[in-house]
């Protein structure tokens, strides 16, 4: 039985560890149709439910089940309505992790000699 | 619409830089507005092509990156510095910051990746830009991943070596894991004992990916050292032909 686009991107999402914002380094562990919609949203911001329901391919009355994990997931937030009365889902974006300690380090190291 | 082009590497010292800059200026003579952000952080370089000295640095990436001016506040139009005087064609470098300090904050500190994203997207409307060319750090960090990710398309330059080989092989698959809509392969600085059609079959086989130009090494170009941009000092050379015909396949 093939799963259906809601049934996988419910599963994908239920099984993601929360975070704080999208990478795009996660775009890569993460399987289409949710990595295709969050790289439309790095360079969109945001996405109204319907955009979202026809992104991901479900059915419109999914849609709003699907946002709501996609908030619990930390990927997305929730913001009122758009300028035409539809409910929006914005990105969030993860602060870049800072380099390894050792870079840092080796950097220090350089402006304390210099 | 605008374009957004991301020039990349997996490795350093593949020419990166100067393809990015012999691209928007052929785009800039060919009458387009062209941003290029040098997304290096950690390593910029690409200003000194475009004949922007440090001193002379307003703004950077860096100082948009920290709140402390407006993206398009760090934008220099470098035109007339290599030589584009006339034509409605403008080249805008948002260069990054080549103070040893900030390089050290910015990598201790880390950004905001979505603030690099917005500040693209502002760019290309404030500067009515008709493309946007990045020109990112080698290897594979986050603001690389966003560059490839929002990108319109992809160059990947790589020399015909092995190490180059294996490391274009990870590019691609991201690419391709990204869905660019365009990606294509440069192979620089092919020694001229190379026969060149049989470095572009054995590169696509490789890849799966089309190549757009085989550039052999250029003397001429070495002598250059990088004071200024070659296709504008040079537009008759059999290298500026091939860079036309890339500026070409990335603007249809």
């Amino acid at each position: 039985v093939v799963a259906s686009n809601f049934e996988q991107v419910r599963a994908e999402l239920e099984a993601a560890v929360p975070v704080r914002g999208v990478s795009p380094s996660l775009l890569l562990e993460l399987n289409d149709p949710l990595r295709k919609t969050l790289k439309s949203l790095l360079r969109s911001g945001s996405m109204t439910l319907a955009e979202l329901a026809t992104s991901l391919g479900i059915d419109g009355e999914e849609t709003l089940a699907v946002a709501d994990l996609m908030v619990r997931a930390g990927f997305v937030r929730h913001e009122a309505i758009d300028a035409d009365g539809s409910p929006v889902v914005r990105i969030v974006h993860a602060k870049q992790a800072t380099r390894p300690d050792s870079a840092a380090a080796y950097w220090s190291q350089i402006l304390n000699e210099g | 619409m605008s374009k957004i082009i991301s020039i990349h590497s997996f490795r350093g010292g593949t020419g990166k830089s100067n393809t990015s800059a012999n691209l928007a200026c052929l785009m800039a003579l060919e009458g387009k507005r062209v941003g290029v952000v040098d997304t290096d952080i950690q390593s910029p370089g690409i200003h000194v092509l475009f004949g922007l000295e440090p001193e002379a640095m307003r703004h950077s990436l860096n100082d948009y990156l920290w709140g402390l001016c407006d993206i398009e506040e760090a934008a220099h139009d470098v035109s007339s510095h290599v030589g584009i005087t006339s034509g409605p064609g403008r080249v805008f470098l948002i260069p990054s910051s080549i103070k040893a300090g900030e390089i050290a904050r910015i990598i201790r500190e880390g950004y905001d990746v979505g603030l690099l994203n917005d500040g693209f997207q502002r760019l290309i409307e404030e500067l009515e830009l008709d493309v946007l060319i990045i020109d990112t750090h080698p290897g594979v960090g986050e603001e690389t991943l966003l560059s490839i990710a929002i990108s319109d398309a992809l160059i990947i330059v790589m020399r015909p070596d092995q190490q180059d080989y294996q490391g274009t092989g990870v590019t691609v698959e991201i690419g391709r894991k990204l869905n660019v809509p365009q990606m294509v392969l440069l192979v620089n600085k092919t020694p001229e004992a190379f026969d060149f059609s049989e470095v572009k079959a054995r590169v696509e086989s490789t890849f799966g990916a089309p190549v757009v130009a085989v550039v052999p090494h250029s003397d001429e170009m070495m002598v250059l050292a990088s004071q200024g941009v070659f296709v504008v000092k040079n537009p008759n050379h059999h290298i500026a032909g091939l860079y036309r015909g890339v500026a070409r396949a990335l603007l249809e």
